[in-house]
């Protein structure tokens, strides 16, 4: 009897830990086989687009991710961008969750070997598993969510694979640094990334860039707390800052950056939320959001693939591409002085349109 | 004065954050007294952290929540005594199991219960408690007596362990089940059932600070949000040697680094990030070799006891 029952919450455990990373099937023992566990967004396309549009049904992609699709975060846009995809387009879009850098290796063979037609690999931390990978498979795609940053200085690590392609967003933290340099009445900012990955690099390079162009004299504060979960040690540290009279805090670091923006709020300071809508996070504190525009980047690279002019090397996304994001006021143009508001909004019009091309 | 109120602020933000680490390292003291060596504290903080929110969530009380914790404490602390005490699996093995557990029954029943989005639904959480008059004198007030209720009941549970373990004839049965259960046993002690009560109480407690965690620290749940605290408690009673007392000067001083790390961050130094993410983990280093005394472990700690 005990031991039936201790076999029974073995068994009770080793289900209970599957949820949390679903993993595919060993890539060594079934190669063949189409990732049976990993979470499938297919859906049927219309009834209409199968008369006139081509079926994409056949045509199968998949996001390699390196941590889980609800941190709020780098992980959960490219979860939405390929669910989104396969929605609109009815083909297989699959997704694999908190990948460590030295099984890269592996899901990218598998999914090689299985001729997907599109493998997303989410993060710059994989880029020596896909560049040694990629060339084995010339039939698959494959597009390395990259981080850019503005001068120019990531383009020198680019190989030139005939099927990969670099993709990523440009001028984030131009946007969100600009933004801050007029909604600071301390002329103090600061930008906490979680840690020094390129993907969170890219921005912390444009900040100071972007507070000078609006508010040449605030000091710009950009550094790391070291933690993408943590969400207490990224509250302190940003009440650490705004103790020292910072009055504008934005942050990158996943969930932790929820810390930032509820010290932000408690502090009655202001925040910038970044990489989706943030604003219901912090309500009080979130005055806009600046978002990394992924869903329509992938979109636009699947789309790219479909009509057969998918390019390979630097996809980057300019400020003018869509490739970033802002939110809605949510109420907040009613909120702060005109003059900030008529001025962000202008501030953003220009950057948008290019204006200040060639300044940062 | 300037001085004065940074450091207060310092004081009362090193508070706050000892606090989760001090109520897991209270739970694992009662366990480890009584003979019992949990590694799990991380994953039971993480069950807790969840059904905090969902108790909040759905209640409207956060008090509620910190019971659906402390409920989801005691679950786990049985199942960790059925399978160390009853079944007399290896302790080590089991704490490890509870770990991965927590951290993938969290995260499932997460995504079951509010799904895979970017919003955050808000919830009642920990406000902080002025205390009368205390709280209103300059320094003393800032530092000790504006905190969450939650600190002064961990601060307050200091001396109430201390007192139990120490002072009373059930606390003297449990030290004598960690030191020797075979004697214990010949006196007419219930081991196994003194074993699963401290296991059980001790993971409600520790399940109090993954509950303080993410309703009171912080306003939601996120995935693997107790970023090893619940290792550190460990460390935290070995450096407190297995003392009330001792795990509260641990936590604080764990914290501290922590809390001094961030102020040199935010002042405009020119040291770099990387040491300052460094630092706590130096202090914690060098304030161990320099005040650490040799630990003595109960006697019996983490061996399965068979009776006959």
């Amino acid at each position: 009897m005990k031991k039936v029952l201790a076999w029974l919450l073995v068994l009770l455990m080793a289900l209970s830990t599957m949820g949390c990373s679903a993993p595919a099937p060993a890539a060594t023992e079934a190669p063949a086989e189409p990732a049976a566990e990993a979470q499938t967004a297919t859906e049927a396309p219309a009834e209409a687009a199968a008369t006139e549009a081509p079926d994409y049904s056949k045509l199968r992609i998949v996001a390699l991710l390196p941590g889980t699709i609800t941190d709020n975060g780098w992980n959960y846009i490219c979860y939405d961008a390929i669910k989104q995809i396969g929605e609109k387009y009815g083909c297989t879009a699959e997704y694999i969750e908190n990948i460590a850098v030295s099984d890269m290796g592996e899901y990218l063979n598998m999914y090689g070997e299985d001729g997907y037609d599109m493998v997303i690999v989410h993060g710059a931390q994989f880029e020596s598993a896909v560049t040694e990978i990629a060339p084995n498979y010339p039939n698959t795609k494959f597009c390395l969510s990259y981080g850019f940053k503005i001068d120019g200085s990531t383009d020198a690590n680019l190989k030139d694979i005939s099927n990969l392609a670099y993709v990523g967003p440009v001028g984030m933290g131009v946007a969100i640094g600009g933004i801050m340099g007029i909604l600071t009445e301390t002329d103090k900012v600061v930008f906490l990334g979680g840690i020094e990955t390129p993907a969170i690099a890219d921005i912390v390079s444009g900040i100071a860039a972007g507070v000078a162009l609006t508010n040449p004299e605030a000091t710009a504060t950009t550094s790391y707390i070291g933690t993408l979960t943590d969400q207490d040690m990224a509250r302190e540290a940003a009440n650490a800052f705004i103790a020292q009279g910072y009055d504008v805090v934005c942050a990158s670091a996943n969930s932790a950056q929820l810390g930032c923006l509820w010290a932000a709020e408690d502090a009655g300071v202001y925040a910038l939320g970044f990489n989706s809508d943030q604003y219901e996070i912090a309500p009080n504190a979130v005055v806009l959001s600046v978002m990394r525009n992924f869903s329509y980047i992938y979109m636009n690279v699947f789309e790219q693939l479909v009509a057969g002019n998918w390019k390979s090397g630097k996809v980057a996304y300019d400020l003018d591409q869509q490739g970033t994001l802002v939110s809605d006021w949510h109420g907040w143009d009613q909120k702060l002085p005109a003059e900030k508001v008529t001025a962000i909004n202008e501030f953003i019009t220009k950057l948008f349109a290019g204006g200040y091309k060639g300044q940062y | 004065m300037d001085f004065l109120n940074t450091l207060a602020g310092w004081i009362a933000t090193d508070l706050r954050l000892a606090t989760p680490l001090l109520l897991a390292g209270l739970g694992l003291v009662i366990m480890n007294r009584a003979g019992i060596l949990n590694i799990g504290a991380e994953g039971t903080m993480l069950i807790a952290t969840l059904m905090a929110v969902v108790g909040s969530y759905y209640s409207g009380s956060v008090w509620i929540g910190m019971l659906f914790a402390m409920v989801s404490g005691a679950l786990v602390g049985f199942l960790f005594s059925l399978l160390t005490v009853t079944l007399r699996a290896n302790q080590v093995v089991v704490g490890a199991a509870i770990n991965i557990l927590g951290s993938g029954l969290s995260a499932t029943l997460f995504r079951i219960l509010f799904g895979v989005s970017s919003n955050v639904p808000l919830i009642d959480v920990f406000q902080p408690l002025n205390i009368p008059i205390l709280g209103d004198i300059p320094f003393f007030g800032t530092a000790f007596f504006q905190q969450m209720p939650v600190v002064y009941i961990a601060f307050l549970m200091v001396p109430m362990v201390s007192y139990y373990l120490f002072r009373t004839q059930s606390g003297l049965n449990l030290r004598a089940v960690g030191e020797n259960p075979k004697a214990a046993d010949t006196l007419g002690i219930s081991v196994y059932r003194t074993q699963y009560a401290a296991i059980v109480i001790g993971s409600m407690i520790i399940a109090m600070g993954g509950a303080f965690m993410s309703t009171g620290l912080t306003k939601f749940f996120s995935e693997e949000m107790v970023s090893g605290r619940g290792f550190i408690a460990l460390a935290a009673v070995i450096f407190g040697r297995y003392k009330p007392r001792g795990v509260m000067f641990a936590a604080i001083v764990f914290m501290a680094g922590t809390v001094t790390a961030n102020t040199l961050l935010a002042s405009s130094s020119q040291i770099p990030y990387q040491f300052l993410t460094m630092l706590p983990y130096i202090l914690t280093v060098i304030v161990l070799a320099t005040f650490a005394r040799s630990a003595i472990a109960p006697a019996s700690l983490g061996k399965p006891y068979k009776r006959g």
